[in-house]
């Protein structure tokens, strides 16, 4: 992804924050001790925040247990 | 060996931005409606796909989210009225057909009051959609310039209402000291607020008098606290002038006005720090739209309407166009001087719809009544009665003086009352009683002050 919602480029540090993004995502779908699984469905709902608030994608995440 | 970061430099952490978001704050009119529609479009697709509700609401309007061009198009689609929710979530208990999940996917559930008689209104949220909440009322907490070296006191019971708690979590989240005020009598939260330091206090309007008056019984003068400012919510009189100066006044410190309500979970409102008399739409989380309730068709700016809400928010409850009752005038983000495009309901919420009531042919409405009041200084709590004596309706000002209050001086003070409200309402005649002291209620939480006793048989206790 290379714009936001807007059309807008993305900056270097949206790219980034997008990144960790779809890392946690990506995360979810592991099999990874309770530690893990939980703590990262936390990390992935605070960061939803940055992407959805600034414009960088707009979803849901129950089906991640988020 | 670890880096010690000093506070310091945790508290200068993008606190020079007066925006908590300022890519989307300072969006113009059309960037941000472009925003609002990509949002829109992706939301009605969501409800559409995994809300029993609305999949069955889309097809009776004839409603499908790909035909989405434009923000107008949404207003093919029927509002929804609360009744509408509680008779789903009566047919389909607990949580109704809105929800696009079962209990089993969320992690909490808050309820309303339940004063409709039709019991509490019970809202789903997920691990995502709670984090969203406390981020909404980030935008008020930064917005009034709260910044992480404040210490927060929230004066709220922390039970199944909603109310606060999004405001908690958005206080931990910008990195403020937080005093969780529940489960204490007024006296030991007033304590609290000396002894911990604590520069913002969060209450309902009402509230906030009520610790101003239990602080002066107990001899102390908040003004000389440490408290800069105070975010209110919950009731209109955070945008009532007279109400808010008082609350100013009395604390020495600036009040901001908040808004929001359970069905959506947070705040969509918030007053910024430069106070333009109203407050500022969350648009980027929210489309808001002002109609009038007997045509619902729109109004234009400066007009008085209805709000009606679609939300970005929750993902579990999708909020498409509901009729929240509340009554508002929305003008141009222009009328602030603070650079944001987020349009602004001027002087906050301004009723309800249906809390008008008609005595003799008159429509009296509770802000009005208290915007007059509160002119009066002296005057340490009040209430409304509305009765029926015969055919004939009767409305009663009670007034409940402050105690140092010099009683030599009723009978002008109940002259100028009777006066002020009769030019307010087309002449009405306002029966002025004084209340002895303690008799009227106090309130935590939305001040119940104006009471319609005409359905209610002669005899009947109040």
């Amino acid at each position: 992804m290379t714009v936001d919602l807007m059309g807008n480029p993305l900056t270097d540090a949206e790219a980034r924050l997008l990144d960790v993004y779809s890392e946690l995502k990506a995360l979810c779908h592991e099999d990874l001790e309770p530690v893990a699984a939980a703590n990262v469905r936390g990390a992935l709902a605070l960061m939803h925040n940055v992407v959805c608030s600034l414009g960088l994608v707009y979803e849901h995440l129950s089906d991640l247990g988020v | 060996m670890l880096a010690i970061v000093a506070p310091d430099r945790w508290n200068r952490l993008g606190s020079d931005s007066p925006y908590w978001n300022p890519k989307t704050e300072t969006l113009d009119r059309e960037r941000l409606e472009a925003l609002q529609l990509a949002k829109l479009r992706r939301q009605c697709e969501w409800a559409a796909a995994r809300s029993p509700w609305y999949r069955r609401a889309f097809a009776q309007s004839g409603f499908d989210p790909d035909q989405l061009r434009s923000l107008s198009d949404l207003q093919r689609l029927e509002p929804l009225t609360r009744a509408e929710w509680m008779t789903s979530q009566a047919e389909h208990p607990p949580y109704g057909q809105l929800p696009t999940i079962d209990g089993a996917g969320a992690i909490r559930v808050h309820t309303t009051s339940g004063t409709t008689g039709m019991g509490p209104l019970r809202a789903l949220d997920s691990r995502k959609d709670w984090s969203w909440i406390a981020e909404m009322w980030c935008y008020a907490v930064w917005g009034c310039g709260v910044r992480p070296r404040d210490t927060a006191y929230i004066a709220f019971g922390y039970g199944s209402f909603i109310g606060f708690w999004g405001l908690h979590y958005a206080m931990e989240k910008v990195g403020v000291l937080n005093v969780p005020g529940g489960a204490q009598s007024t006296e030991a939260r007033v304590r609290q607020i000396i002894d911990f330091e604590v520069t913002v206090v969060a209450s309902t309007p009402t509230y906030a008098l009520r610790l101003a008056q239990e602080a002066r019984s107990l001899g102390i003068d908040l003004r000389e606290s440490s408290v800069t400012r105070l975010i209110l919510s919950g009731e209109p009189a955070g945008s009532i002038p007279v109400t808010k100066a008082l609350i100013e006044e009395q604390w020495g410190a600036k009040a901001f006005d908040t808004a929001g309500m359970t069905e959506i979970g947070t705040i969509m409102v918030f007053e910024c720090a430069h106070q333009p008399g109203g407050t500022h739409i969350i648009e980027d989380h929210f489309i808001e739209e002002v109609l009038d309730p007997d045509s619902l068709e729109p109004v234009d700016y400066g007009e008085r309407g209805e709000r009606v809400v679609t939300s970005f928010g929750r993902g579990a409850i999708p909020l498409l166009r509901y009729r929240t009752a509340d009554l508002v005038c929305r003008v141009p983000a222009a009328r602030c001087s603070c650079g944001r495009g987020f349009d602004i309901y001027e002087g906050g919420i301004l009723g309800r719809v249906d809390d008008m009531k008609l005595v003799r042919g008159t429509n009296v409405y509770p802000r009005a009544i208290e915007a007059i009041v509160r002119e009066h200084g002296e005057v340490d709590e009040f209430q409304t009665l509305i009765t029926r004596e015969g055919i004939r309706d009767e409305i009663t000002l009670r007034v409940e003086m402050k105690p140092d209050w010099d009683a030599s001086g009723w009978d002008r003070l109940a002259r100028e009352l009777h006066k002020r409200l009769g030019l307010a309402f087309e002449g009405l005649n306002f029966r002025i009683e004084c209340a002895p002291q303690g008799e009227l209620p106090r309130f935590e939480l939305k001040a119940k002050r104006t009471l319609d006793r005409r359905d209610v048989p002669m005899g009947a206790g109040r």
